[in-house]
């Protein structure tokens, strides 16, 4: 203690400039060389996020009453969940979630291969192209699928009608299919994003090597390219998986209509759909989600190691090609209909839609700019659209420097407690937002009366802080592993003192990691709706929300425009984003 | 007033000692290396050196000045000891150009732009990089990184320089050049200089004196010629190349006129006289250390010169190797390595006597 206040005091003596440097030099004081003041408040900061809404889970699911009202202990929410009816809510988790992981895996592979391993024309931007759909929201394509592929009225199945004259539909996206086709739609991307970096980070060599032993190609692939992607897939697989249970928009869009129930729809409806909020049932079987999820995890970590977001990296080899002669205008076509099916053809229809008076009823006559008009004068709208960006900058900006710091606790000092900071900050990834929002909505109701949290903004930009920390960690701790200890090490023997040095060298190298960082938590909380749809009050609704509720009171033709606008925030950023990592890889 | 004093420092993982009870005095202008086999708590013992380790024990002082002291706590942090430092990785800013890395250390310390610009131009130019300032720095080829990392060390004139094993990242070739291209530098402007490598003819070209370590403590400390023709102990002998060691016993011991001791040793199937730096009693067990560069080869049956040992035996085995040619032999029932030179024919199985200078043949203990 003593040589740390010395080794302190020398510090200042030497950075005596002005305020705001001696205020810096505090602040760093706070996280440094053990002084347990800094590490306190951020362990304290971490477990309200995480630990605090769990608590309040397992509180919520064994109180009678709802959030804030005095009631009895009982396990009635637990003995509730032993229904035949939530037995099939379970299955059909699984089930979907599964079934779409398997069908994903598959695509993602062959898209992944083509675009690294074959000489088809244009793999750059058909890799833009097939990863694109990832960001774009998903309330956003469901609204398209649902007006795409209606049985009844969907443009698909319009054109199938006026093309063939037949009286039945080709497609009914209100189906088990179509839950698992929207869900395909965002997992196939995900997978391809760990399997292409695989494909490409591959020695060349492990294959020629293969071949040399007179295997054929095919023997090649399945027994060494594939064998050795097993990790990767397999890690990507359990992830998926994982957001297959958590997923709330395609179930809530295609399901719940006709009945199809999923685990994070049963909690909604239960708060939502009842005459009576059954918070006590809801709660309980949030619980029972989050154990399920801590199973999931536990297994992945088993398979992987605790290696949960690695994917293959190192060298930049020249992977080999396989050259496709004319059958290469097959591969393109293939990664061109994908594009088409889950971009060109939703905002296809957003824009079709946003144009006429009804969707479905494409007549010159009912062309129309009355829904950008209703949109426009639209009060809701804006106010949801101002809380979003606000929320967003916000949120991003306060979810990446808390991710920044936990990552420099854990992977820059050798404070014992560094674990448990890890831990923490990577709790939230095994709550879905829908559970994380009852954990939080019980947590800020039963705050002091000092602190209004439920209701306010607040309480959304917390529970988006606790839903991003985990990527955010994980996204600067990747960066700071790129930088090595030497290179700090330097700066300090050089004369640097440690502030000069997590600002010369730390944040000016890592600053293109946190920019995407900070891009990538901006999309999360935009396209964010499970925990925002339970976590809103009146005055502070955000715009996955606003677009939830004029879907549900029908008005898809305005919920078009407000994707439409949506869209091209996301494209904005994406390419921004895109320009960022550009200019990083081309200047280390 | 010695440059770098360590006394008894020590640096502790848990039960295992890294670094244990180390002296050490580097003189104002000497080249020191710390030697030994990785893991053996060099790098320890410089970064303790740089403030970058903290010690658990003992006393660090440069310059004359303490900068740590574990017992009364005081620990100066590492921007403030006035060092220049090269780091095995070279640890060149990838986001900066040349000149800007060589800078850092003049900027860091508010150094004005006038000065900068001299001092920088004329670091570069004493490593014969002054064309390069402009260049980013991933452009950089090895051998160059490790140019701008001295170039940075040594701009503002620090104390003392560290050295981590700078050599090791380069090819063998540039390894030897960019060495005796340092020493000369390092001779030129008479900087204290603590050097780690394992590399031992690294150690031995560089050095004014040698610190060879093992298991976080030190061997012996001494100039090259002394570490390498008397090791104080086996380890010391085993470190430098690959020694015959020959057990045998001690029949007599003298001292002789120059302060060591002359020994009369008896093997298995001989006996001869060798040196000794102390005194062994009668019937001690010692190993002479015979290096393979000093056996002579004779023909068969050629009788002993006075002064010298000699074994019977046959070759069995010949590498040739360019500058020299290893062979192996085997006489007494020993295996001896010996380094002939390379115009020597060598046929398997010949019959030769092997034979080494009474001056050239060490004893250490057992």
């Amino acid at each position: 203690m003593e040589s740390a206040a010395l080794q302190r005091r020398s510090d200042v003596a030497v950075d005596a400039g002005g305020l705001p440097r001696r205020l810096a030099v505090a602040f760093a004081g706070l996280f440094r060389g053990g002084c347990p003041l800094g590490m306190v408040l951020l362990i304290a900061a971490l477990g309200f996020l995480s630990l605090y809404p769990m608590g309040m889970l397992l509180y919520g699911s064994l109180h009678s009453a709802p959030p804030g009202l005095a009631g009895e202990y009982n396990l009635d929410g637990y003995a509730a969940l032993a229904t035949t009816e939530n037995l099939i809510v379970l299955a059909n988790t699984v089930g979907i979630s599964f079934v779409k992981t398997a069908l994903s895996l598959a695509l993602a592979i062959l898209l992944a291969w083509i675009v690294a391993r074959t000489d088809t024309p244009a793999r750059g931007t058909l890799e833009v192209l097939i990863t694109l759909p990832f960001f774009i929201p998903p309330i956003l394509t469901a609204t398209a699928w649902g007006m795409l592929g209606n049985a009844q009225v969907g443009t698909i199945n319009l054109v199938w009608r006026w093309l063939t004259g037949v009286e039945w539909p080709i497609i009914d996206v209100f189906s088990y299919g179509g839950v698992i086709w929207h869900m395909m739609q965002y997992s196939t991307p995900f997978i391809f994003l760990f399997v292409v970096d695989a494909f490409r980070a591959m020695d060349p060599a492990l294959e020629e090597s293969s071949r040399m032993s007179r295997a054929t190609r095919g023997q090649t692939f399945w027994r060494i390219t594939f064998a050795l992607m097993l990790p990767v897939t397999t890690s990507a697989f359990i992830l998926s998986f994982i957001r297959g249970i958590e997923a709330f928009e395609s179930p809530v869009f295609f399901g719940t209509p006709v009945g199809i129930e999923v685990l994070t729809t049963k909690i909604y409806a239960l708060i939502n759909h009842q005459s009576q909020p059954q918070y006590q049932s809801a709660t309980a079987m949030g619980f029972a989600v989050m154990v399920l999820m801590f199973l999931l995890v536990a297994w992945q970590w088993r398979m992987l190691g605790g290696r949960s977001f690695t994917t293959v990296t190192g060298k930049g080899y020249a992977p080999n090609v396989t050259q496709l002669g004319w059958k290469r205008w097959i591969t393109f076509a293939i990664c061109i209909a994908f594009f088409v099916a889950t971009v060109a053809l939703p905002v296809g229809q957003l824009l079709l839609s946003s144009f006429f008076q009804f969707f479905g009823f494409y007549q010159l006559d009912m062309l129309t700019l009355e829904h950008y008009r209703g949109v426009w004068n639209n009060r809701d709208f804006w106010a949801a659209f101002a809380n979003t960006m606000l929320l967003g900058v916000c949120g991003a900006t306060a979810t990446m420097a808390l991710g920044a710091i936990v990552a420099y606790v854990t992977t820059r000092t050798r404070w014992h407690g560094r674990r448990l900071i890890d831990v923490l900050a990577w709790l939230p990834w095994m709550m879905p937002g829908m559970v994380l929002g009852i954990g939080f909505l019980w947590g800020f109701a039963m705050l002091p009366g000092g602190i209004p949290i439920y209701g306010t903004l607040w309480a959304l930009l917390l529970a988006y802080i606790a839903l991003g920390t985990p990527v955010a960690v994980r996204v600067t701790s990747s960066a700071y592993a790129q930088i090595s200890n030497d290179i700090e090490e330097c700066s300090r023997v050089h004369g640097a003192s440690w502030w000069q040095t997590l600002w010369r060298i730390l944040v000016a190298l890592a600053w293109p990691a946190f920019a995407v960082g900070w891009v990538l938590t901006f999309f999360g909380i935009m396209r964010e709706l499970s925990a925002s749809i339970l976590l809103y009050a009146p005055g502070s609704e955000v715009l996955s929300v606003v677009m939830l509720k004029m879907w549900t009171g029908g008005k898809p033709e305005e919920v078009s425009v407000i994707g439409l606008f949506m869209l091209v925030l996301v494209l904005l950023f994406r390419w921004v984003q895109l320009r960022l990592i550009k200019k990083r890889i081309s200047t280390l | 007033m010695p440059s770098v004093t360590l006394e008894e420092i020590g640096r502790h993982f848990g039960d295992v000692k890294a670094v244990d009870r180390v002296n050490l005095s580097v003189a104002h202008g000497e080249f020191v290396t710390l030697l030994g086999p990785s893991g053996c708590g060099k790098t320890t013992t410089l970064r303790m050196v740089a403030g970058l380790e903290r010690n658990d024990t003992g006393r660090v002082s440069i310059g004359g000045r303490v900068v740590s002291d574990a017992r009364v706590g005081l620990f100066v942090p590492p921007d403030l000891r006035q060092l220049g430092m090269v780091f095995q990785s070279y640890a060149i800013w990838p986001h900066m150009t040349v000149f800007d890395n060589v800078a850092y250390p003049l900027r860091v310390r508010r150094a004005t732009k006038a000065e900068i610009r001299d001092k920088v131009t004329a670091a570069l130019r004493l490593v014969e990089m002054e064309r390069f300032a402009d260049r980013p720095a991933p452009a950089l080829s090895g051998g160059q990184q490790q140019r701008v990392a001295i170039a940075r060390a040594l701009v503002f004139e620090p104390e003392v320089l560290l050295l981590d094993e700078p050599l090791s990242n380069l090819d063998a070739r540039l390894r030897a050049q960019m060495g005796d291209e340092f020493r000369a530098l390092q001779r030129r402007l008479k900087i204290t200089t603590l050097y780690v490598t394992h590399d031992q003819e690294e150690a031995m070209a560089l050095s004014d004196r040698i610190v060879v370590m093992q298991q976080g403590r030190i061997l012996q400390i001494g100039a090259p010629e002394t570490v390498y023709h008397r090791p104080a102990s086996r380890a010391v002998a085993a470190f430098f190349g690959t020694p015959n060691m020959i057990a045998a016993k001690v029949a007599a011991c003298q001292p002789t006129d120059d302060g060591d001791y002359m020994l009369a040793v008896e093997g298995a199937a001989w006996q001869g006289r060798c040196r000794a730096a102390e005194r062994f009693g009668r019937d001690e067990a010692v190993l002479v250390v015979v290096r393979p560069e000093n056996v002579i080869l004779a023909a068969p049956d050629t009788p002993a010169r006075d002064g010298h040992i000699a074994w019977s035996g046959h070759i069995v085995d010949g590498i040739f190797r360019g500058p020299h040619r290893s062979i192996a032999a085997e006489a007494g029932g020993m295996r001896f390595h010996i380094e002939a030179p390379a115009t020597r024919p060598v046929s398997i199985g010949e019959a030769v006597t092997l034979s080494v200078a009474t001056d050239n043949v060490w004893a250490v203990r057992a």
